[in-house]
């Protein structure tokens, strides 16, 4: 036999119709986003924590990243 | 003259180093020296072959020298900047013929470079949606570096999961260390999750001004009305 589609939405708990929620997702940013961080970062001095690397040692980098070892940003330094 | 490259040969397995020579600017064209790299965890998505059409397209603009894009004004000698893939990845000019056939590149997105102009001429040529902004003098590159690649493209997230004025943050890592002050520096109520049991992470979110810290199998201290969550 047939549902009728719309007698899922019927049985929906109501604190749970009712509760309404928004999921975003942020992959992406637009070239104002970034002038925006820039502006924020210059007014609060943020404590950016990162790990050093020399550029050859990326695939430490990498380990350590995927083991996390640590805290903060990961950089790789190519002088 | 050689630069240095670590590149992706083959996905799952370590990066090479490779010594090639620097490529020569074309017409236009200006040369900047890449300083730091940042590294993120989309890199081990790369390197695990999750993304493959990352990983070709970010073949295309290995170097560790590139043209300046062309909506920058151009840089004064000692100009220094933090170059963005966002929005849209790189697809340097024909002139950047420097990749080798078949191989694939690690970390090569603009977006993990900070970059130092060493030369500029006017009418820069750059086929590519990459963009550029100019690091603030408080910053050096690995710290400028650090801040923006984890930073940038969270902060929208932010300002959409933060409504009310508390941020709730689950996973507590490069971003998230320096979304948490941003909020703190706003003025806002901080919670960070982290993986169970992971005191450090915990302890170092308290340093930077978490009102609470936990991990994400414990119950805070208030109910969440939103959170953003950091996706791996």
């Amino acid at each position: 036999m047939r549902r009728d589609p719309h007698e899922r939405r019927a049985v929906l708990p109501l604190p749970v119709a009712l509760g309404e929620r928004t999921v975003r997702s942020v992959a992406n940013l637009t070239r104002a986003d970034g002038e925006a961080f820039m502006a924020l970062a210059a007014r609060t001095k943020l404590d950016a924590r990162p790990v050093t690397f020399g550029l050859e040692r990326a695939n430490d980098a990498l380990e350590d990243l995927r083991r996390g070892a640590f805290d903060g940003a990961a950089v790789l330094l190519t002088g | 003259m050689e630069d240095l490259a670590m590149a992706l040969v083959s996905p799952r397995s370590p990066l090479v180093a490779l010594r090639r020579p620097v490529p020569v600017p074309g017409p236009g064209e200006v040369l900047l020296e890449v300083s730091a790299c940042g590294v993120c965890r989309t890199d081990l998505h790369i390197l695990d072959g999750d993304l493959p059409r990352c990983a070709r397209r970010s073949s295309r603009a290995m170097r560790w020298w590139a043209a300046w894009p062309p909506w920058v004004p151009a840089p004064r000698a000692s100009g220094r900047a933090s170059a963005s893939a966002y929005p849209g990845w790189a697809e340097p000019a024909a002139t950047a013929g420097t990749v080798r056939p078949g191989t694939r590149t690690f970390a090569t997105r603009p977006s993990s470079r900070a970059i130092t102009a060493t030369a500029a001429t006017p009418g820069t040529r750059w086929r590519t949606n990459a963009s550029a902004s100019r690091l603030p003098d408080a910053y050096d590159d690995a710290h400028g570096r650090a801040a923006v690649v984890r930073g940038t493209h969270r902060l929208p997230g932010l300002c959409h999961g933060a409504a009310g004025g508390a941020a709730r943050l689950y996973g507590f890592g490069a971003a998230a260390h320096l979304i948490a002050q941003v909020a703190v520096a706003e003025g806002r109520e901080v919670f960070a999750f982290t993986r169970p049991g992971d005191t450090r992470s915990q302890e170092f979110a308290r340093s930077l001004g978490c009102a609470w810290a936990g991990g994400s199998d414990e119950t805070p201290p208030a109910a969440l009305d939103a959170a953003l969550l950091f996706a791996r």
